[in-house]
C-alpha cells in the first residue's frame, strides 16, 4: 500500500533518494508495478508537451560536440584468431552431433549431403593447415575447384576435422605477430593472413549452420565481440570486395550501420586511391542500416541482397552494389 | 501501457550502433521537449541547456538505459530532462517559487501555468480539460511537485497537510490523469 502510494511521486521525481532507490528495486521485481508506474511516467510526459521550448540554435551543435567528445563504451573485439578458434569449435560440435543415420541429410546451400560438406570441411582445413604450418606462408598447389569438391563421398569422422582445426590453432598461435600482417593467397584470394583467420571464421559459422538447419535445428548466432570482429573486417574490406565483384568503387564515402550486439558504425571511404589516414571522409553519399546477424549472413551468402533487412538511405544504387560486392568475402 | 514504436526502437538501435546522424534526428524531434522541460524547472537558458546536454549524452553513452517496452522515447527523455533539472534545484539548495524563477534580472523565462500552456497547444484541449476535472486539491498537489519540482515533504510543509495526504493526492491525481489521457482504446494498468 504504501509503495503503491509512492508511484506518483517517483513519476514526478517528489521522493527524496533513498524513497526513490526503494521504488526503483521494487519496480524491477513487479512487473504489474512497473507498468502502473510507467503510465504514470506517461502521464508526466503528456503534462510536459506544452512545456516544449525551441532551444537556443547553437545547442544543437553543442549537444552532438559533446557527445562525440564522450564517446561510448568500446565494443568488445575478439582477435582474428579467436574469431577462428570460436567458429572452429563451434563446427567441431555441430559434426560431432551428427548421428550415423543423419550423414546423408541434404546441406541446402550445395546439394550435398552432410557427409560431403564434411569432406569438403576436411580438405578445406588441409589446406589451411598447409598454409599455416609452411615456412614462408606458401601453399604449393591453390585450386579453389579442388578444394571447394574436397575428398569426395567418402565418410569422414568428425574427429579427424576437429584434430585439423586444432592444429591450425596451435600453429596460428604460435606464429610470431608480424606473420598475421603478411599477405598470403587462399582460394585464389590475396589477403593478409589475420583476415583470412576472419574469412575462414565466417566459412566454419556458415558450415556449423548449414549442419544444424540439415539436422531440423535452429541456426545459432557467434558471441557478440566475435560477429564484432567479422562486420569489422567486412566492413572495412567493401571498397577491394567492390573490385572484386567488378564494380568500381566510386570516389564516395558510404556509412554501414550495423544494430544490435557486436555491430557498429563506420564511414568507409570507397575510393581507394584515398590515402589511409588523410583528411576526414566527407560526408556518406550513402548509408546502409542492417543487423549485424543478417549482415554477416549476407557475407556468408546466406542471405541474398534482396532478402536482407536494410534500410537505405542516400544514394541507393550504391547501397545495392554494396550490398552485392559484401558477399565477395564468403567462400 | 503504450511501447516504442518500430520507428523508435530502430532509431535507438542506430545511435546504440554509434550513428550520430540518428542522435542528430533524436535530437531534432525531442530537443524542444527536452528544453522546455528543464527550463520550466531550472528557470534559465543556460542552465537548461546544460541539462538538455546532459539528457542526450545519456543516451549516446548508454542508449540500453531506454526500455521500449516500458514505455516511449518520448516519454523516457522527457523523465530523464525532470530527474536532471530536479537533481540541479537539489543541488543549488533551494527551490525557488515559479514567481522567483520569473523575476527581473533572472535570466528567466515566465514558467507558464499549466493551463494557459495546454491551451496555447492546439492539441492542448484534452489535456486542458483532463486538468479542469482533477479536484482542486489533486491538482494544487500534483502542480507544486510537477511545475515546482517539490519533493512530498516540501509540498507538505508549504501546505501544512500531513505527508501521507500530500502522497495520496499526488498519486489520485495522476492516476486520474492516466486515465482522462489514456490513448484510445488502450487498456490502463490498476
Amino acid at each position: 500500500m504504501s509503495a503503491e502510494r509512492d508511484l506518483g511521486g517517483w513519476a514526478l521525481d517528489a521522493l527524496d533518494d533513498v524513497e526513490q532507490a526503494e521504488i526503483d528495486a521494487l519496480l524491477d521485481r513487479d512487473p504489474d508495478l512497473a507498468r502502473t508506474a510507467g503510465e504514470l511516467q506517461r502521464v508526466v510526459a503528456v503534462l510536459s508537451e506544452p512545456l516544449s521550448t525551441p532551444p537556443p540554435v547553437g545547442l544543437r551543435r553543442d549537444v552532438l560536440t559533446a557527445a562525440r567528445a564522450a564517446g561510448q563504451p568500446a565494443r568488445a573485439a575478439v582477435d582474428p584468431i579467436e574469431v577462428y578458434a570460436a567458429q572452429a569449435g563451434d563446427l567441431a560440435d555441430a559434426l560431432a552431433a551428427v548421428g550415423p543415420e543423419e550423414w546423408d541429410a541434404p546441406v541446402a546451400a550445395y546439394g550435398w549431403t552432410l557427409e560431403r560438406l564434411a569432406a569438403h570441411a576436411v580438405a578445406v582445413e588441409r589446406h589451411f593447415l598447409e598454409l599455416v604450418t609452411s615456412p614462408d606462408l606458401r601453399v604449393a598447389v591453390d585450386e579453389p575447384d579442388h578444394i571447394a569438391l574436397g575428398g569426395g563421398d567418402a565418410p569422414v569422422d568428425p574427429a579427424t576435422w576437429a584434430g585439423l582445426a586444432q592444429e591450425v590453432l596451435h600453429a596460428l598461435r604460435t606464429l610470431p605477430a608480424e606473420a598475421l600482417a603478411r599477405e598470403v593467397v587462399f582460394n585464389g584470394l590475396p589477403m593478409r593472413l589475420d583476415t583470412l583467420c576472419v574469412v575462414r571464421g565466417f566459412e566454419l559459422w556458415t558450415h556449423a549452420d548449414d549442419v544444424r538447419v540439415a539436422r531440423g535445428l535452429p541456426v545459432v548466432d557467434p558471441e557478440p565481440g566475435v560477429l564484432r570482429t567479422m562486420s569489422d573486417r567486412a566492413v572495412r574490406g567493401l571498397p577491394s570486395l567492390l573490385l572484386l565483384a567488378g564494380i568500381v568503387p566510386p570516389a564516395a564515402v558510404a556509412r554501414v550501420v550495423l544494430t544490435g550486439a557486436g555491430g557498429g558504425t563506420w564511414d568507409v571511404d570507397l575510393d581507394l586511391e584515398a590515402e589511409a589516414g588523410g583528411e576526414a571522409p566527407a560526408p556518406p553519399t550513402t548509408t546502409v542500416v542492417a543487423d549485424v546477424v543478417d549482415f554477416c549472413r549476407l557475407v556468408s551468402s546466406r542471405l541474398r541482397p534482396d532478402e536482407l533487412d536494410a534500410e537505405v538511405e542516400g544514394d541507393e544504387a550504391l547501397a545495392r552494389d554494396l550490398l552485392v560486392g559484401a558477399q565477395g568475402i564468403a567462400m | 501501457m503504450s511501447g516504442g514504436g518500430l520507428g523508435e526502437r530502430q532509431l535507438v538501435a542506430r545511435v546504440a550502433a554509434g550513428d550520430e546522424s540518428a542522435l542528430a534526428r533524436v535530437y531534432d524531434q525531442y530537443s524542444a521537449l527536452v528544453f522546455g522541460v528543464a527550463v520550466q524547472l531550472v528557470g534559465d537558458h543556460a542552465t537548461a541547456g546544460d541539462v538538455c546536454q546532459e539528457v542526450f549524452v545519456t543516451l549516446w553513452q548508454r542508449p540500453d538505459r531506454f526500455d521500449p517496452d516500458r514505455g516511449s522515447l518520448r516519454t523516457w527523455l522527457a523523465v530523464l530532462a525532470r530527474r536532471r533539472s530536479i537533481d540541479v534545484l537539489r543541488q543549488r539548495g533551494r527551490r525557488a517559487s515559479r514567481e522567483e524563477r520569473g523575476a527581473p534580472g533572472s535570466v528567466a523565462c515566465a514558467p507558464p501555468d499549466i493551463e494557459e500552456a495546454a491551451a496555447a497547444m492546439l492539441e492542448g484541449e484534452r489535456l486542458r480539460r483532463a486538468l479542469a476535472e482533477l479536484p482542486a486539491e489533486q491538482r494544487t498537489a500534483v502542480e507544486l511537485a510537477f511545475l515546482d519540482g517539490l519533493t512530498h515533504r516540501e509540498i507538505a510543509a508549504r501546505l501544512q497537510l500531513p505527508e501521507g495526504t500530500v502522497k495520496s493526492r499526488v498519486r489520485l491525481g495522476l492516476a486520474r490523469l492516466a486515465r482522462l489521457l489514456r490513448p484510445e482504446g488502450s487498456v490502463a494498468a490498476s
